[in-house]
This record gives structure tokens, C-alpha cells and sequence, in this order.
């Protein structure tokens, strides 16, 4: 597209701004530069109205209420702690007498 | 006599030149590195290991390298020559990545769009050298310190290339904690150093989960170039985070993501046969390839002190050289720079939101430039 070659004799050239004339590079960089801001600029407002969002979400369509544990489960967790207490009272009379 | 000497001349030796030998010399030094300094070690080592595997010089009717079509070696290089390996590695990244940081504090996502500034004005300095502009995409992209993304672009718009650009990528993402310092201290005050940031809020479970999709479609969207990419990191975060697909997640972010790395890694390595690789093109890319990631640090640095400007609750500047995409090197610089100054301030977390966010941006630059120079 350039019609040039790479070359590093460009470097000393006295028109060094002017070798990639034929491409538009200034466009491209700048073109390039804009866009990619314009994609994480329109993420961070994404990302800074979500909570907000939620909320609203939140407020037409209330989340449900975590479930309670069953009684019996209480019940049964109390039996397990009661047992262990036990058995640690136990030994605990083992070794000390 | 005569069959000892004809073997004698099928030997490496017999066919060795000095480029390979210096190829060599460069591959034992990657290994050392990795072993010794530890500086990227499961690209380094490969990459090192592979650069002595493709400077062996084989015999001319065998098919033994990765550019004898028909050799293994060819058909493992495919993965990276047709841009499959570093969709792959994204989604391995994408199912790793923690956007929590980057969701509790959005304003340092523009960390990660300012870092990518360097990309766009090295394509200038390769334009101006005479690189085609395809060729100064690719060689641009390195400013991005995103090795799949360097060799994914590159194996679209520049493929004689990718060999130098590969190289030049995952050298400056081991090197990352030898250049950002400098640049970093020698741009800020000892006071902006300091400056401590603010706890980040508790992400809930609903925003990470939303996160992905939408953020995947915003980027689709403008720059459709950038999908591939995208979408596979999007897609590997939304494994991890939906909680209903660990074992997809877990099988993208170790298994998969490994066997990748070995492959991309040796058969990079292995295209860097000397006579191929050591030109004053590799050279010159080479250069600019430090050029574009000096620039992208620096313009991380000053783009977040012009934040300070307005912003009440200020930024400490160090966390603009973490939006070059090498996570998470840079992010891990950004906290030691810190801490040489007040060893009770933690940055690495905050410094985590800035370079996922430059992932995103080096992929969506290069989508830009794959769009504009296919």
C-alpha cells in the first residue's frame, strides 16, 4: 500500500515525517486511539450504572428470601454437638483421673 | 571411508552457521533466565527451548522444521501461523481473571485504553521506516505486552513476521520488570507514589455474571474485528463465574491453557531459524518493539496523573504502567514501585483493575488494526 520498503536509511532521510505519506498513518492512530477509549469509556459507564441497575431490578422483581433451616436440622445439629461435648467431658475425666 | 564422510556431512555440525549458533546462545539464555531469574518461565523456557530445536540444521530432503510442510513440527506450527492458539490462551485467561477489582472502581479502566497509546504511535515510527502498514500493525501491537494478541494479529496482517514479533512480544512481557521501573519513577513525585487507594467495594455475584455478557457485546458491537478474542475471554470468565460450569472453567484455565503454552511457546521458538530471523528487519522490529512499550507505560503513568486533575479521590499514577496487558507482571511491578517508597502500601489489587482492563484493550486495538489493514 506504502509503495516503500523497509529500510533504516529512512531514518536519516530530511523528509523522515513525510516517508509514510502515501498510508494515512495519523488517521489510523488516531482513529485507533479514539475507538479503543470509546470501548473501555462505554464499559466504565456500564460498569459504574450496574449496581444502580441492580437495585432497580431489585425493587420491581424482589429477590426471594433465603431459605430457613428446618427445625429438625437444628434438632439434629444439637444431638451431633451434644454427643462430641460428651465424649470430650469423658475424656477429659479419663485423663484427669 | 566414503559412507563415513557422506554421514559425516549430513551432521548439524557440517551444516551449522554462526546466525544459528547465535540462535542457540539466545535460546540457552531464555532457559537461564526462566530458571534462574524466573522471568516468565512457562513462556520463556519453551520459547528458549525451541529457539536450539529450530537452529539445529537438518538435512535438506528431510521434513524436520516448522517450515517443511508436511513435518510435525509444520503441523504444530499451524496453531499459531492460522491464529488458533491465542483465542485458546484467552479463553484460559478470561476463566482466571478476576474483574471484582476492575468492577468496584471503574475509572481505572481508562488506565487500560491509555496504555494502549503506544501501539498506535509506533505503527507511525514503523510507517515511517518503511514497514507496509500491515507489517506496522503487527509490529505495533507489541506495545500491548500481549503475546497471543501480538501473534494473533500478526499472523493475519503480517505472517513473514510473526517469527521477530512473537519473540519481541514475549521478551518485553519477561522484561516487564526491568523496563517499567524506570519509566514509572522517573514520571511521578515521590508524593504521588504514596498516595493510597481507597479499599475496593464488594462486587456482588450478579454483577459478575452480567459483567462478561454485556461487556463481550459493548466490544463486539464497535469493533466487530475484536471478537475472536473477545469473545473467548469473555466466554472463559462467564465459566467461572456462573458457578454452575467449574469444571469447564477449571479444564480452561489449567489443563487447556498449559497444553497451548507448550505448543505456542516451542514452535515460536522453533521458527526462529537464524537465517530467517536474524535480518535487520527482526532487528528494527525489535526496536520499536521496546519503543512501543516504553511509550505505552508512559502513557499509562501520565494519562492517569491528568486524571488527578479532576478527580477528588486521587490515583496513584504508578497504576497506568499496570494497564499494558502483561497480568500480572506489571500489576506486581506497579506494587513493588510502591512499596520502595511505603512498604504499607498495597497496590497490587487496585494495579489488577488497570491490566484485565488492558487485555481488553489490546484486543480491542487489535481488532481496530485488523479491520482497517486486512
Amino acid at each position: 500500500m506504502s509503495g516503500l520498503q523497509f529500510n533504516v536509511q529512512n531514518l536519516f532521510q530530511e523528509d523522515f515525517f513525510e516517508v509514510g505519506r502515501h498510508f494515512d498513518g495519523l488517521g489510523l492512530c488516531f482513529a485507533g486511539i479514539v475507538i479503543v477509549f470509546s470501548s473501555l469509556l462505554t464499559i466504565c459507564l456500564f460498569i459504574s450504572v450496574l449496581p444502580k441497575l441492580l437495585d432497580q431490578v431489585d425493587k420491581i422483581f424482589p429477590p426471594a428470601p433465603e431459605p430457613q433451616p428446618s427445625p429438625s436440622t437444628s434438632v439434629s445439629g444439637g444431638d451431633e454437638t451434644e454427643k462430641v461435648a460428651a465424649i470430650a467431658y469423658a475424656l477429659r475425666q479419663q485423663r484427669g483421673g | 571411508m566414503d559412507v563415513l564422510k557422506q554421514f559425516l556431512g549430513t551432521t548439524a555440525v557440517a551444516n551449522m552457521e554462526w546466525g544459528n549458533v547465535l540462535m542457540i546462545v539466545v535460546g540457552c539464555i531464555f532457559i537461564s533466565l526462566a530458571i534462574i531469574k524466573h522471568y516468565e518461565p512457562l513462556l520463556l523456557l519453551p520459547i528458549g527451548f525451541g529457539c536450539v530445536v529450530g537452529n539445529i540444521p537438518a538435512i535438506p530432503s528431510m521434513l524436520v522444521d516448522v517450515y517443511d510442510e508436511g513435518s510435525v513440527l509444520w503441523y504444530l506450527y499451524q496453531g499459531v501461523d492460522r491464529g488458533i492458539y491465542p483465542p485458546l490462551i484467552f479463553l484460559g485467561i478470561g476463566a482466571m481473571t478476576d474483574f471484582s477489582t476492575m468492577l468496584s472502581n471503574p475509572r481505572l479502566v481508562l488506565l487500560g485504553a491509555a496504555a494502549q497509546v503506544g501501539i498506535f504511535l509506533t505503527i507511525l515510527g514503523a510507517l515511517c521506516l518503511g514497514f507496509s502498514p500491515s507489517e506496522a500493525g503487527s509490529i505495533g501491537i507489541i506495545g500491548g505486552a500481549d503475546g497471543p494478541t501480538a501473534i494473533f494479529l500478526s499472523s493475519q496482517l503480517a505472517p513473514n513476521l510473526l517469527g521477530p514479533i512473537a519473540i519481541a512480544a514475549y521478551s518485553y512481557m519477561a522484561l516487564v520488570p526491568v523496563i517499567q521501573p524506570p519509566i514509572m519513577k522517573l514520571l511521578t513525585s515521590r508524593e504521588e507514589r504514596l498516595i493510597r487507594m481507597k479499599p475496593p467495594r464488594v462486587v456482588s455475584k450478579r454483577e459478575r455474571i452480567i459483567f462478561p455478557i454485556v461487556a463481550f457485546m459493548i466490544c463486539s458491537i464497535i469493533v466487530p474485528g475484536s471478537l475472536t478474542l473477545i469473545a473467548m475471554l469473555f466466554f472463559g470468565n462467564l465459566l467461572k463465574e456462573s458457578g454452575v460450569t467449574e469444571r469447564l472453567a477449571e479444564a480452561a484455565r489449567i489443563p487447556l491453557i498449559d497444553c497451548v503454552t507448550i505448543l505456542l511457546g516451542l514452535t515460536v521458538g522453533a521458527s526462529t531459524a537464524a537465517e530467517k530471523f536474524i535480518t535487520t528487519q527482526s532487528m528494527a522490529i525489535f526496536g520499536l518493539g521496546a519503543l512501543a512499550f516504553a511509550i505505552s507505560t508512559a502513557s499509562g503513568v501520565l494519562f492517569a496523573k491528568f486524571m488527578n486533575l479532576f478527580l477528588k479521590d486521587k490515583i496513584n499514577p504508578l497504576l497506568g504502567a499496570a494497564g499494558v496487558s502483561a497480568v500480572p507482571d506489571s500489576a506486581r511491578v506497579v506494587q513493588h514501585v510502591g512499596q520502595e517508597e511505603d512498604p504499607n502500601n498495597f497496590l497490587l489489587m487496585h494495579a489488577m483493575a488497570p491490566n484485565v482492563a488492558g487485555v481488553i484493550g489490546s484486543a480491542v486495538a487489535a481488532g481496530v488494526l485488523w479491520s482497517y489493514l486486512v
